[in-house]
């Protein structure tokens, strides 16, 4: 084309900024270059910058990417109290958007769903469904003619996405994932409910490990069951390669055709192909009649047989061949995994003391903070959320804030530093300290978050290192910032190990949520104060009973005088972030030889 | 055990300094008292030794930045804690040296960080240059190792934007920053920069990038 003018240019120039793609070679032109042509040629350059530092947010920022590779700027739009952050899903039914919640101050994924869908029964009934890993439904509502459904927004990315872009899983690896998928479907069968729709792209690997069963009865369902039981139809999307041949056959689903859907959500997972293949409807049909199917022994003949047996038996033909129940296929899977047999519920303790009582409302969550990595909870009983059509359902979710709060992910990194001269280094368990040295704690959250943290040696003798009256930190500390802990940034102020002998335990606790009773009981404890000494003390044998029932987890039998919080909470820190949820409890070991 | 608290450099005096009122940061009215405020006047309180303006301001201020820091920053320094410290770092001490300096609007004071960012990660790269850098995998490639934008576009292209966009006027080399580096909405730029509506602030960056593409081309011919 002819030499670009000064309005080309600015046209140019506004789609740069709007990161709309340009037809560069458009304005390439073979004659003599012109000023004009080599501003267009810096402009490429330019354009070339502001993608890049597009994509690296994009990639740097897990947060922005979830059930898809879609992702899309939105600037200010809104629905209801909602303001809608990018888009991060499509379907038939409607879009996925990662929200903020204006009200809550939170970020959620809204689905909103095309006007032409009425509510579905089905977000009701599994907002009730409260379980570490199905994603938690907040509430739904109509406004401005659509109706928006809108739950933990998980960070993560779906089996789908991990399958190819690294590839088949291991047998114990999927065990894993299958064994946290059924514990999910138990939660949910036991509402009463059935998913209808597991399959590698409704299943999210949060960061940080946790298994969550996404996108259920908010409509994808319907069409899965319009999908796969209409007659027009021929060409489907992947959904009914689970479902199972019964309902193929016209049957309801039922607990048992879920089960086979995992079979071959598990089949699928270490093997890339489904047990039974075909590109239409009809084929995928006829494949049933005729059994064609393929056996998991033969599509990797290196896996554990009871891993196969688990399988092939969840993808039986005839229903009442299948497990009964999710349970059974999880007690099958549970020894490939690494995750551990599923816990007894955690007795619960008498009501003598009231205030225990209290605590053991903190070992609730406390518990769900731990089994979120090694093993489930018992399904909360935290209140439903709200779920009305009405202007008043802001008022309900409102209502129930303080339990959904309680249940949000975070993200926190935490590490312990050792001042020596002028010299700073991290400590990892097992590494030293001696008299003299300072310390201090750089910890980082993802939201506001409520930290308590207790030295304890040896002997027993604990002291609280945070929050201490007079520091210029308080709780809850603010997210996203490095926290240097006891010190502020101005003032460099540091623990200081003044004896020696034996190990240090440094206990780190955190919460989205006050804990007043870790409050109350770390009241008792001495604290450091700048320049004086302390005097040894001990948690009272009665706080430190109490504090046990928090635990509740890996506590041993206690012996006389030998308490310890050391020993309740034994779950070490990690070097990287962890995305959490509720109270989490860390603790970090170190040598301080005589 | 580990008992007194050690006050290496600070005073306990500064520090009830800086936290006036003990909670505040705690106190929810007060957090909202906070949020509803704009960035200079945050800046303001900050540097009256307020921490809650200053933890807000970090928290609004800093994952951009952090991300920004991440594309400039070559290998070796780019574990996440160290991008972390050393943007937080530049922050706070942009924050205290601010001293007389009194932002027309909220895009100076983002490019005024910015300025203290891109000297900060220069210094950074000349003392890894100097000594052996803290932890490299390949410590003769330490200092020659580019960061992933300087990948991306080549280093002299790099040059060539930076010294043309300091040329720029600062209310332009804001609108770039703010939208091409930071990919800030329209309308958040529309405040930053005082401009009255998101289409007077799309115009705003198209100019500036107009002007830059030329300042480029100079620098080219």
């Amino acid at each position: 084309m002819d030499k670009p003018d000064e309005h080309d240019l600015l046209q140019v120039a506004t789609a740069v900024s709007d990161g709309v793609a340009v037809d560069w070679a458009h304005f390439s032109t073979p004659q003599a270059p012109s000023q004009a042509t080599a501003v267009l040629r810096e402009m490429a350059v330019l354009d070339r910058i502001a993608q890049f530092h597009r994509k690296d947010i994009e990639s740097q920022t897990p947060t922005d990417v979830r059930y898809g590779n879609e992702t899309q700027a939105l600037e200010h739009e809104v629905w209801g109290h909602f303001r809608l952050l990018e888009k991060i899903g499509k379907g038939t039914f409607g879009v996925v958007y990662r929200a903020r919640d204006t009200k809550l101050d939170s970020e959620v994924a809204l689905k909103l769903l095309n006007s032409a869908f009425e509510l579905p029964t089905e977000a009701r009934n599994l907002a009730r469904v409260r379980h570490p890993n199905v994603v938690t439904v907040y509430g739904t509502d109509q406004i401005d003619g659509r109706i928006g459904i809108w739950m933990e927004f998980v960070n993560g990315r779906t089996l789908g996405s991990l399958l190819n872009s690294n590839g088949p899983f291991g047998a114990r690896e999927a065990a894993g994932i299958g064994v946290d998928l059924c514990r999910a479907l138990a939660a949910v069968h036991a509402a009463g409910l059935v998913h209808g729709d597991v399959k590698a792209h409704n299943v999210m690997r949060a960061a940080g490990g946790r298994t969550v069963l996404m996108d259920f009865g908010t409509g994808k369902d319907l069409v899965t069951e319009a999908e796969v039981s209409g007659s027009g139809g021929d060409d489907f999307a992947g959904t009914p390669l689970y479902v199972a041949p019964e309902v193929f056959e016209g049957q309801p689903r039922t607990k048992r055709s879920e089960i086979y859907s995992l079979g071959v959500l598990l089949y699928h997972l270490v093997t890339d192909a489904y047990p039974v293949e075909g590109k239409t409807r009809a084929e995928l049909e006829r494949a049933h009649r005729n059994g064609e199917r393929k056996l998991l022994r033969d599509a990797r003949p290196d896996l554990p047989d009871d891993f196969v047996y688990a399988v092939e038996r969840a993808l039986s033909v005839n229903p009442q061949e299948r497990f009964a129940t999710v349970g059974g296929l999880e007690a099958a899977l549970v020894r490939f995994s690494d995750v551990r047999p599923a816990a007894q519920p955690v007795p619960r303790p008498r009501p003598v003391l009231k205030v225990a009582a209290t605590i053991f409302g903190a070992a609730a969550v406390a518990g769900a903070t731990y089994w979120l990595v090694n093993r489930p909870t018992t399904p909360a009983s935290a209140p439903a959320a709200a779920t009305t059509s009405t202007p008043g359902a802001a008022s309900t979710v409102a209502a129930s804030l303080p339990a959904t709060a309680a249940e949000s992910t975070y993200q926190i990194y935490t590490a312990l530093y050792r001042v020596r001269g002028t010299s700073e280094q991290q400590l990892r368990t097992g590494e030293r300290v001696a008299p003299g040295d300072g310390l201090f704690v750089k910890l980082r959250v993802s939201i506001p978050a409520y930290v308590y943290i207790v030295n304890e040696d040896d002997q027993g003798v604990s002291y609280l290192l945070f929050p201490l009256p007079g520091q210029a930190i308080t709780n809850p500390l603010p997210a996203g910032i490095n926290n240097r802990i006891p010190g502020t940034r101005d003032a460099e102020v540091n623990w200081q190990v003044n004896t020696a002998g034996g190990r240090e335990h440094f206990l780190i606790f955190a919460s989205p949520e006050r804990q007043p009773d870790f409050e109350e009981m770390f009241a008792s404890l001495p604290r450091p104060e700048p320049g004086r000494p302390v005097q040894p003390a001990r948690l009272g044998s009665e706080s430190v009973s109490r504090l046990r029932s928090v635990g509740g987890l890996t506590a041993p039998a206690p012996k006389e005088n030998a308490l310890r919080l050391a020993q309740m909470f034994r779950i070490p820190l990690s070097e990287t972030a962890e995305t959490v949820q509720g109270l989490w409890i860390r603790q970090l070991t170190v040598d301080n030889p005589k | 055990m580990i008992g007194t608290l050690n006050l290496t450099v600070g005073q306990s005096a500064i520090m009830a300094e800086l936290s006036p009122s003990g909670e505040s940061s705690s106190d929810s009215t007060a957090s909202n008292r906070v949020e509803a405020q704009s960035s200079i006047e945050l800046v303001r309180r900050a540097r009256s030794g307020d921490t809650a303006a200053e933890n807000e301001l970090c928290a609004r201020y800093l994952p951009r930045l952090q991300r920004w820091a991440h594309g400039r920053l070559p290998a070796w320094a780019r574990g996440a804690l160290d991008t972390h410290d050393l943007v937080q770092d530049t922050f706070i001490q942009v924050l205290k040296r601010l001293g007389d300096f009194e932002p027309r609007h909220e895009g100076a004071f983002h490019g005024y960080l910015r300025q203290a960012l891109i000297n900060r990660v220069r210094d950074e790269i000349r003392r890894a240059n100097r000594h052996a850098p803290p932890q490299p995998l390949d410590p003769a490639k330490a200092g020659s190792d580019p960061s992933p934008l300087e990948e991306a576009i080549g280093s002299e292209t790099l040059e060539r934007y930076e010294s043309a966009l300091q040329r720029l006027r600062p209310t332009d080399r804001e609108a770039i920053m703010l939208r091409i580096e930071l990919n800030y909405p329209y309308a958040d730029i529309a405040t930053a920069l005082g401009k009255p509506s998101i289409a007077a602030a799309q115009m705003a960056v198209s100019r500036a990038l107009v002007r830059l593409a030329e300042e480029m081309a100079r620098g080219q011919a």
